[in-house]
């Protein structure tokens, strides 16, 4: 059987893969400027490295983990950064077209430490196991499932009148 | 398996926000810069294993390690360096009165262009001002393998006529002039059209140009001006910014007093960040300064952490940002000026380019 990833150039694989790519990525950091750049810098790192990839079905992944690589840059160059309960406005990002309810537990979400959101994202958008988030975020199972937890109070106690269930089956 | 709120949440999140078109010029700047960083890379490393391979054999031969001698062996068997290291991309300057080109192989290009100053350049093109102040612009294309300019070719400027002042936006996007009588532009190099005029006044001064508006400096005040509003920015002293710059919502301003201070316009006023002991120059996406204060260092805006930038034999005199992480920049000693390309997390080289040359406008 042919593999249909097998001749595929990395601009085709950029064309096609970019609008899913950039939703992970402002899915990541909260923020349409940042998730372009996090997207391009992955994006160029994938690019260098095109033919060494064999499985280009699985470039998706490289490219996530590439973002991952760079947050995690991010957040220690960030982590002496003071929060605040200011939050860019929501039409800042273009406005969103989604349920009221969501979108406030979207902006509990954003005000997530990053590292957190990211767990969310991996285990509940990207639907990876609690050992392949801990793989791509370079932690243990534990710290996911700790992660998840402790996210999963904060917005609890930030939203009380949200059901939040402890964890996916 | 249950679709939990935050799940259902996150993928209407995820589906809802506007998805922007691929900007291809910015990507293939990232793509020679993550080239030359894995070279540079792999040439670090290359220099380490001939260093170790150095020390030991001279321990072999002469039982004595450290000291001078040691230093000039490890010197003598590191691998020739490339004649541009430094450079990811095609550096643009003002030598003899000509606009030149230095391209990542060493090659120099001159223009044939008498040019008063380069307003600003990205991989793909040079933005920079003639002798009767009238925009001029330059394409380049490359050869197969990327490093060497393959041609440079005469574009359509999108600027009509004489400038007062003219500025290009650190990411390469925005150009920004402004015209002799007293109306400010800004032109979207990505959409190819103006998409906002201001009316400054004709003693008004173009300090810098952004996606969040026109910095115009204007009879002592400064003010970034986008439609519809205006956002005043603090000088100190006997200061008129002419010499500011904005980039990601941050504005840089060199103020008379000998220090530069750092706003943030994000929150619809300017509210000081950082203030900077000496000139200090704005990164193209304000993640970083470099500070010339006698000598030059780089500090990440982030977290203010500094970095020294070292290779610089001399004191420095102009510098500019070429991408977030490489540095242009002149210094001169006793012994005459030269130019120098600096990898601010790694150090200076110095570029094969004789004689004195100029960076800015």
């Amino acid at each position: 059987m042919t593999d249909p990833w097998s001749g595929l150039t990395f601009d085709e694989f950029m064309s096609a893969r970019w609008t899913p790519l950039f939703r992970t990525a402002y899915l990541l950091t909260g923020d349409r400027h940042e998730a372009e750049d996090l997207l391009q810098s992955a994006l160029a790192r994938t690019c260098v490295r095109w033919e060494s990839i064999r499985d280009k079905g699985a470039a998706d992944a490289y490219v996530r983990t590439a973002m991952l690589h760079q947050m995690s840059r991010q957040w220690r160059k960030r982590r002496r950064e003071v929060p605040t309960d200011d939050l860019p406005d929501v039409g800042h990002d273009g406005g969103l077209d989604v349920r009221a309810d969501h979108l406030a537990l979207w902006a509990e979400i954003r005000r997530l430490p990053p590292r957190m959101r990211a767990t969310l994202v991996l285990r509940y958008v990207e639907d990876l196991t609690e050992a392949a988030t801990a793989a791509e975020l370079g932690c243990s199972v534990g710290t996911v499932k700790s992660q998840t937890h402790h996210a999963l109070q904060r917005l609890r106690a930030a939203l009380p009148d949200l059901q939040l269930v402890q964890e996916m089956s | 398996m249950t679709r939990t709120e935050i799940q259902t949440a996150l993928i209407e999140v995820g589906q809802a926000v506007a998805v922007p078109e691929i900007d291809r010029l910015a990507f293939q700047a990232r793509v020679r810069a993550e080239r030359r960083r894995r070279t540079t890379t792999r040439a670090l490393a290359a220099t380490g294993v001939a260093a170790a391979v150095v020390t030991a054999v001279g321990v072999g031969l002469s039982g004595t390690v450290g000291g001078a001698d040691d230093s000039a062996r490890v010197s003598d068997t590191t691998p020739q360096a490339p004649s541009a290291r430094g450079l990811s991309e095609t550096a643009w300057f003002v030598r003899g009165g000509e606009l030149t080109a230095l391209d990542p192989s060493g090659r120099l290009h001159g223009t044939g262009v008498a040019s008063e100053g380069v307003v600003g350049f990205t991989s793909e093109r040079v933005y920079a001002l003639d002798r009767e102040s009238r925009l001029v612009v330059r394409g380049v294309t490359y050869d197969d393998e990327g490093t060497g300019v393959a041609a440079l070719t005469e574009e359509t400027s999108p600027v009509t006529g004489v400038v007062s002042s003219v500025a290009l936006s650190g990411d390469g996007r925005w150009l920004g002039w402004l015209d002799l009588s007293g109306t400010a532009h800004r032109y979207d190099l990505k959409a190819g059209r103006v998409d906002l005029q201001v009316e400054v006044g004709r003693n008004a001064s173009l300090t810098d140009v952004s996606a969040e508006g026109l910095l115009v400096s204007d009879d002592g005040d400064l003010a970034l001006h986008a439609a519809g509003s205006s956002i005043p920015v603090p000088v100190q002293g006997d200061g008129y910014g002419v010499a500011s710059e904005v980039a990601m919502g941050q504005v840089l301003v060199q103020d008379r007093d000998g220090r530069s201070r750092l706003y943030d316009l994000t929150g619809g006023a300017a509210v000081l960040v950082e203030t900077f002991e000496g000139f200090a120059v704005l990164a193209p996406y304000a993640e970083r300064v470099a500070v010339l204060d006698g000598e030059m260092s780089t500090l990440s805006v982030w977290d203010g952490e500094a970095s020294p930038v070292s290779g610089i034999d001399g004191r420095v005199d102009m510098v500019r940002w070429m991408d977030e992480r490489t540095l242009l920049a002149t210094a001169h000693n006793a012994e005459g000026s030269a130019l120098y390309g600096c990898d601010v997390e790694l150090r200076c080289s110095v570029l094969p380019v004789d004689g004195e040359v100029n960076l800015g406008g």
